[in-house]
């Protein structure tokens, strides 16, 4: 384990972010430069993973930032953590256009599969990766990928066509060629899961 | 297919689907509706959003530093841009009206005109101002390289929108809101680009995790452009980019939704146009 990492506890970063939010909201642009360096990189990989496209990525990362800036002020702490809430604008976005790219090939009759069936191999490590990502989220990573490689392969590629892909239950169903009801039912306890395992595992890195 | 009431045990079954926005439209009204009224399924709804979240470092965070320094560059413009435009005086101001539907449709109309022209002369005199101190600070050079870097990028936008608004092959649809009189919107489409461009006016400020969702309406679709916050001043400007067939749009329409966006519309609208 990272040993910087291991110092670290995840109410203290929830503090930080916590405390960059609210400045932001007050117009302060350097709290502002400083929740982007934080969460780029995250925010990053969740559009490169979606979208496969760099230039796509670029925009979702500014797009996510700018509502970020633009709705500091009304973000709810009692909701979600900033890290829930800037991941679920990233996510949202990068579907967005994941779908709309798939409406544009679907109307040119030219359909190929991106439903992100192909990710799990990237549980594997990252080659294109930077090993010089800050070492919290890094530590965050390792511990997201081990809690998903404890998962068995259904549950995993479940998940993993829900958040990634951006397919509803049904399409999921269809996709992997199992009853509607056996993907909600994995779809529970997969989620349910990887909850517990997280928590077991950041217990255990504290 | 049922719109019935969804019972708890059922309800809590379909969670975490909901939690990975993964429920078909029907499933997700009627989970959502439960969720409103039990505690219980709240709470573990947020925890289960931030479980599937986490879902985000499946990967490894990536650091591309040209690209985040780009991207930042453009950033920190736009929030230059947008304090310059609150501190500015209004650009115009807009009559109420009363009086028949013939006098208010010729208002209407007028205020459509107005409204497209006065923006572009804004932004023309934007442009401008942006333009010459982009000049200026070529003239003294090297200090101020990163900001020439920001206004240039300041007028790249600026350029972008004012194309996204001046185009030959354009179509316009006015948005107007049966809650408040106030609130009104244009959405300009550009269609040799496929360009959008959405500017916002007098919108309230959306409620603490909620955020505001722009749609284009087609006859079998209902296409999410985006989300936003207007700011204080109940002005808003989204731009996007998305193809559409020439005689698909049929409508327009903003919705109020949770935080972060829904794929298809759950809230009310907050202001919606057809397509003239």
């Amino acid at each position: 384990m990272n040993p910087a990492a291991a110092t670290r506890t995840y109410p203290e970063e929830k503090a930080n972010d916590l405390a960059l939010i609210k400045r932001v909201a007050g117009g302060d642009e350097s709290a502002f430069s400083a929740l982007f360096d934080r969460w780029q990189p995250v925010v990053r990989a969740v559009a490169d993973r979606i979208l496969a496209d760099a230039d796509e990525a670029d925009d979702v990362v500014e797009e996510t930032f700018w509502q970020a800036w633009r709705g500091a002020a009304n973000y709810d702490a009692s909701r979600a953590s900033v890290q829930t809430w800037l991941l679920t604008i990233a996510r949202t976005r990068s579907l967005d256009r994941l779908r709309a790219r798939r409406r544009r090939r679907e109307e040119s009759a030219d359909v190929t599969d991106e439903d992100g069936s192909s990710s799990i191999s990237t549980l594997a490590a990252d080659p294109n990766a930077d090993s010089s990502s800050g070492a919290e989220h890094e530590e965050q990573s390792r511990l997201v990928r081990a809690a998903l490689s404890a998962l068995p392969a259904e549950q995993r590629t479940t998940l993993e066509l829900a958040y990634f892909a951006g397919l509803s239950q049904s399409e999921i169903a269809e996709k992997m060629n199992e009853p509607l009801g056996t993907v909600k039912t994995r779809t529970r306890m997969a989620l349910q899961k990887l909850r517990g395992s997280l928590a077991d595992l950041r217990d255990d890195a504290s | 297919m049922t719109n019935s009431p969804m019972r708890h045990d059922e309800a809590r079954d379909l969670l975490a689907a909901l939690a990975l926005d993964s429920l078909d439209a029907t499933n997700e009204a009627r989970v959502r509706a439960h969720v409103a009224t039990c505690g219980e399924c709240a709470a573990e709804l947020k925890d289960l959003r931030a479980a599937g979240a986490a879902m985000a470092f499946a990967t490894q965070p990536r650091h591309d530093i040209e690209r985040a320094a780009a991207v930042k560059g453009r950033l920190m413009a736009r929030v230059q841009a947008s304090k310059d435009a609150a501190l500015a005086p209004p650009a115009m101001q807009v009559a109420r009206s009363g009086g028949s539907f013939a006098n208010r449709a010729a208002l209407a109309a007028g205020i459509l005109i107005l409204a497209s022209s006065s923006l572009s002369v804004m932004l023309w005199r934007d442009r401008a101002t942006l333009r010459d101190a982009l000049a200026s600070l070529n003239e003294r050079e090297s200090s101020a390289k990163l900001s020439t870097d920001s206004l240039r990028a300041a007028l790249v936008d600026r350029d972008k929108l004012i194309a996204g608004l001046t185009g030959r092959d354009m179509a316009m649809v006015r948005l107007t809101s049966n809650e408040t009189q106030e609130a009104w919107a244009l959405m300009f489409w550009n269609r040799a680009t496929n360009g959008w461009t959405f500017v916002g006016h007098n919108l309230p400020v959306p409620k603490a995790g909620r955020t505001y969702q722009l749609w284009l309406v087609t006859a079998n679709a209902k296409i999410s452009a985006g989300t936003f916050a207007p700011g204080s001043n109940g002005e808003a400007l989204v731009r996007a980019t998305y193809q559409l067939g020439r005689d698909a749009l049929k409508a327009v329409a903003v919705t109020d939704e949770p935080s972060g966006g829904v794929a298809q519309p759950t809230g009310a609208f907050v202001v919606i146009g057809a397509i003239q």
